[in-house]
This record gives C-alpha cells, structure tokens and sequence, in this order.
C-alpha cells in the first residue's frame, strides 16, 4: 500500500465503478485505480470473464454481472452500492467496418444501446451516489471523429463525446466532472477480427508502433479521476499518439 | 433528386428552395434534425425520450440513407442540418447526444463517399433559427465552387458558442 493509499485508508475509503470491467481496456483501468486506492465496483455481462478478472483485482472487490442496457437491473445494482468517487463507462461493442448502405437497422439499434444509452443508463443511476469532487470518464474511441466504414460504431462514439459534453456542462454545479478518453488502437479482443498480417499493418500506422496497451489508457483516466485533474471537465482526450492529428499539410 | 429526411420539421419550404438553387444534375440529401426541442435536466430524462432521439431516429436515419445513398450520383450534396446543441449545455443531453452522433455520421459518410465526389457537411444553427437564417449557407455548399469542402461543422449563430457568459446557472425543468 503507498503512503496515498494508506492516507485515504484513514480518511475514508474511494470507491470507482467500472463497466465492461472483466476484460481489456475494463480490466486494465479496473487494476489501475485499484492500486491508486479505490475499492474497485467490477460490472460486465459476461459473468464467466468477470469471475476469471477476479484473480487479477484485489479480494474486496464487487463483481456485478449485468447488462448496462437493463435499467433496472443497474438501478436495483447500484442501489446497494456506497458513495461513488469514479463511474467509468467502458462497456461498449466495436461494429463491423462495413460501408453505411450494408448496415442493417438491428445493428445500428444494438450499437447506440450499448455503447450509448448503457452509458446514459449508468451514469444517471450512479449520479445521486455521487458527491461533490467525483468523477464520470466514458472511455470513447479516436474513432469519433469519422472513418471509412462503421458509421455506426463512429455515431455511437460521437455521441457518446457528445454526451460528455453535454453531462459535464449540467454537472458542474455539482462539482462533477466529466470526461472522455479516446483511445486509438489498443490490444484487446476488439482487434481479434483482424488477420496477423492486417493488424502489423495497422500497428506501423500508430505513431508508437503498435497497439497500445489497456494499462497506458488506465493511467489518463487515473489523472481524470483524481483532484490532478479537478479543473478539467467536458474534454476529450485523445490518446492515441498524435495519429489523429491525420497528415497535417502545413 | 432531391430528398429531405430526418425528424426535423418546421422547414415545409426546404425542398422548394433546394430545389431552386440545386445545380442541374447534382442530387442533393438533406437530413434535417432540426426541431423545437424541449430541455430536460438529467434527473429528469425519461428512458423513452433518449430512446426517440438518440437511438431510434439515428436507426431510421441511418436505414434512409443506406438506401438512398448507393442512387446518388458523383458530386452529388448531402447536408446534415443539426442542433448547435451538438456542443453541449445544460439540460441538453438527449439533444447534444443525438446531434453529435450526426455529426460523426456525416464525417465518416464524408470519408465513404469521397471518392464519388460527394460531399458531406453540417450546418448548426442557434436555437429556434428559421430556413432564412441558413438559406445562405446551403446554397454555398450546393455551390459548385463548394465541392471541396467536405467533412465539416459550420456553425450558424451569431457567436453564440463563443459566449462564456453563456455559462450562467441555467435553470431547467
């Protein structure tokens, strides 16, 4: 335990809920604010990867299988839950890279609910669980600023920036603050669709070489949940290297 | 052709001037999600509000254009017409939502259909802005100087966005 940790064991005890905790981006923020101190809230709807994180977050952490979809499933979970110092809303699908007029309705409708309205759903629940100093980070993607293919899974990501915006400018007099995280390519299943030879080629077009981490994202949603960041609210950051920035012409 | 989409309304004489200024030959697709939208706190926001704007418009919206995008012609117009909402504010989650995920909608349809020559742009207007305040800004884009601009905002409010005062303690219902 670091003399922090040891300090907020004394002062009382920070709590942080985690969506879509059991795997990846999840579980590697889920470890993170663990080890800065907070006793960790694990939610995923895969009950089965969630008892398997177990070994990796610390004995007193929750384990709640749901679908963030299922508002009273949430409500009915949250209800029992103390105060809450971070909601990270993690949960989300990756859509299938397909030109907009081969989208079908059912998965457009699927994508918006869970990566969208399962973040709403989430973090109106936990909203009267959270006080004054607290934090909500909705891990988005460097793909909310558009891309050839997945328009659905680029709307939902938009949106979700959207939201952000909108929640942290409302939240503000409560001294809630609200932020997202973009990350660009990270090594989680999400690229298991990819062939060994397709996914090197992409990893040459990230500035670092390679698909990052889940650990390197975990650290920048540390610093958005703790008073390092206490002034910054309604941001995106975009984590991805700078790849983002596209081939600036000047 | 000209096709106007989208749950906006309050715009009956839209088609009628895309019409007029449209270029010969250039089919033109408006997604108009301009509306008079009520704000509602977040305490507040039912599920079935959210559900309306920011899942099953964006289905429907999404449907009309899979199946009217692959009939546009090269160099034709698609203009989204969104809240400035899409910025954020207070009692405007559902709104920002839903607008935000039509701007990211229009960017990437920008990036997809680049190579048809077809380009793809939002105009944001200030709350309650009538046809006549962006008359001028959708004959620009369906200009023929204007193919070349694709992939972008064009905010339509006076420097409204640009107020800090607009920060104020809002009260909403």
């Amino acid at each position: 335990m670091s003399p922090d940790s040891r300090l907020r064991a004394r002062s009382g005890q920070r709590h942080a809920l985690i969506t879509g905790a059991a795997r990846g981006i999840g579980l590697g923020i889920a470890r993170k604010l663990a080890s800065d101190g907070y006793s960790i809230i694990a939610l995923d709807h895969d009950s089965e990867a969630l008892e398997a994180s177990a070994r990796f977050l610390p004995r007193k952490t929750r384990l709640i299988s749901l679908d963030v979809t299922d508002r009273e499933a949430v409500s009915a979970s949250l209800n029992q839950l103390p105060a809450l110092n971070a909601v990270v809303n993690n949960a989300g699908l990756a859509g299938e890279l397909l030109p907009v007029a081969k989208l079908d309705p059912e998965s457009v409708r699927r994508i918006l609910k869970v990566n969208v309205k399962g973040a709403f759903i989430v973090s109106q629940e936990a909203l009267p669980r959270m006080k004054s100093g607290s934090a909500i980070i909705n891990i988005a993607s460097r793909g909310y600023l558009g891309g050839a293919g997945g328009a659905h899974y680029v709307a939902s990501k938009a949106g979700l920036v959207g939201m952000t915006r909108a929640m942290a400018a409302e939240l503000r007099w409560r001294k809630i603050r609200v932020n997202a995280v973009a990350p660009g390519m990270v090594e989680t299943r999400m690229l298991e669709g990819f062939t060994p030879k397709m996914k090197a080629a992409l990893e040459r077009l990230e500035p670092e070489g390679r698909a990052a981490d889940p650990e390197e994202i975990a650290g920048i949603v540390s610093f958005l949940a703790s008073d390092a960041s206490k002034l910054i609210s309604g941001q995106v950051l975009l984590a991805d290297g700078g790849k983002s920035l596209g081939t600036m012409p000047y | 052709m000209i096709r106007i989409i989208g749950p906006g309304a309050g715009f009956e004489e839209l088609n009628d001037f895309v019409a007029d200024v449209a270029e010969a030959g250039c089919d033109v697709l408006v997604v108009n999600a301009l509306r008079k939208d009520e704000k509602v706190g977040i305490d507040d926001l039912q599920d079935v509000l959210f559900d309306q704007v920011c899942v099953e418009e964006l289905v429907d919206c999404f449907a009309h254009i899979a199946t009217i995008s692959p009939e546009l012609r090269d160099g034709s117009r698609i203009i989204f017409l969104v809240p400035g909402a899409f910025l954020g504010g207070v009692g405007c989650t559902h709104l920002a939502t839903s607008a935000a995920m039509l701007v990211g909608l229009a960017r990437s349809l920008a990036l997809e259909f680049a190579e048809r020559g077809i380009s793809v742009n939002c105009l944001a207007p200030g709350q309650d802005a009538k046809l006549d305040a962006i008359k001028g800004e959708i004959a620009f884009l369906l200009e023929e100087e204007a193919a070349d601009v694709t992939g972008q905002v064009i905010l339509i409010d006076r420097g409204e966005n640009l107020s800090l005062r607009k920060a104020g303690r809002r009260v909403v219902s």
